[in-house]
């Protein structure tokens, strides 16, 4: 027992060394499977014969990884026209092609790739979802508990300065407009 | 001898130093930092090889490479970032005056940007095609900002003689100044003999 706790206190601080955006999944974790997980994985490794599959807890986390793979990476194609993607794409094709013939190409194999990713500096930006946005209600709802922190009352008078992550779903439910 | 890391980091200022403006390129600074770029790789290498060799693991070896291989990815870094700042003036060029880079400009690019900025007019024109019937501006045509008034200032840079309009003959001469419907001289303004002021 006294093993097994110590197993989920460490993967507790791997998790709180993850990146901000990332830390919004923490209380979604189920941490109790990945404990279970590390266990049944370190007595498969030691055991002489093998050991039952244990079906419902993979699944269980497979469908935890793909809830979080969705909510990290929302597919920006999704939000795209036909057209804008195949620009996009284009020009990123475009963009690689200028780099490798500028300098990428001169550089070792080992180094030619655009996508740079070296502790938390990354060479691909992504929005960053804690910045702040200017919203006004669009209708009178009274308040709302936001995530973070603290209430808000949605009205068309009312103007608040939050992060975007907590009106996020306000806004695509088009409850909330940014100005 | 100079120390690693140094041509990036002049590179880096000069990047910030000409944030605002299209300076030549310098292609002297980007060889030296791929020339420096392929010397720590293959001193990465060499260490690598011996660590392996002789199963020397301590702390200073790995220290080394360590090191070498920040400097590399900085140096990279800022070559990514050089290339992109250049490449983003590019093309807010290509898009304001459309695909004449004009000789000032010209002389400042490489080789390499020469040809980014002429696909990347191409790819603009054909994104646009697809929506024929409004103008999207770029390639010299209406900027980015909406249109305030219907009727604008224009300065004329090059005699184009006498154009009819709706509202009567304009004599274009060098140097003159009109106030005009924008719609009037809006081609006129792409094609470079006007300038809106």
């Amino acid at each position: 027992m006294d093993n097994h706790s110590s197993l989920s206190s460490s993967i507790n601080i791997t998790q709180s060394s993850n990146a901000l955006y990332e830390a919004t999944f923490d209380d979604e974790l189920n941490t109790d499977d990945v404990a279970e997980l590390t266990e049944i994985w370190i007595n498969e490794r030691n055991c002489p014969e093998i050991l039952p599959y244990k079906k419902r807890l993979i699944e269980d986390l497979m469908e935890l990884i793909e809830h979080q793979a969705r909510t990290t990476l929302p597919d920006v194609r999704e939000r795209l026209s036909d057209k804008e993607i195949e620009y996009a794409q284009s020009y990123q094709e475009l963009l690689e092609k200028h780099y490798t013939k500028s300098f990428l190409g001169s550089l070792p194999q080992s180094q030619q790739d655009v996508n740079e990713k070296f502790n938390n500096l990354s060479s691909v930006s992504v929005p960053d979802d804690y910045s702040a946005v200017i919203i006004r209600g669009k209708e009178n709802e009274g308040d709302i508990q936001l995530d973070s922190r603290g209430e808000i009352t949605l009205s068309p008078t009312s103007i608040y300065m939050v992060r975007y992550s907590d009106v996020q779903l306000l806004l695509e439910e088009g409850r909330v407009e940014l100005i | 001898m100079s120390t690693f890391g140094d041509s990036a980091y002049k590179l880096a200022k000069e990047a910030k130093r000409t944030i605002e403006i299209l300076a030549p390129y310098n292609e002297d600074l980007v060889r030296s930092i791929c020339r420096e770029i392929r010397f720590l790789c293959s001193v990465i290498d060499k260490i690598k090889a011996e660590m392996q060799s002789e199963l020397q693991n301590n702390a200073s070896t790995v220290t080394s490479i360590l090191v070498h291989h920040l400097t590399v990815k900085r140096n990279k870094r800022v070559l990514m970032a050089y290339h992109r700042q250049r490449a983003n003036r590019v093309k807010q060029i290509t898009w304001d005056q459309g695909n004449a880079l004009g000789n000032e400009n010209r002389v400042c690019l490489s080789g390499p940007e020469i040809d980014f900025a002429k696909e990347h007019a191409d790819l603009i024109t054909s994104y646009k095609q697809n929506f024929m019937e409004i103008d999207l501006g770029g390639n010299g045509g209406i900027g980015l900002d909406p249109p305030v008034d219907l009727f604008i200032e224009v300065r004329v840079l090059k005699d184009a003689g006498e154009v009819q309009t709706e509202y009567g003959v304009l004599n274009l001469k060098r140097g003159s100044q009109f106030y005009v419907r924008r719609t009037d001289v809006e081609s006129l303004i792409r094609s470079g003999y006007l300038k809106h002021v």
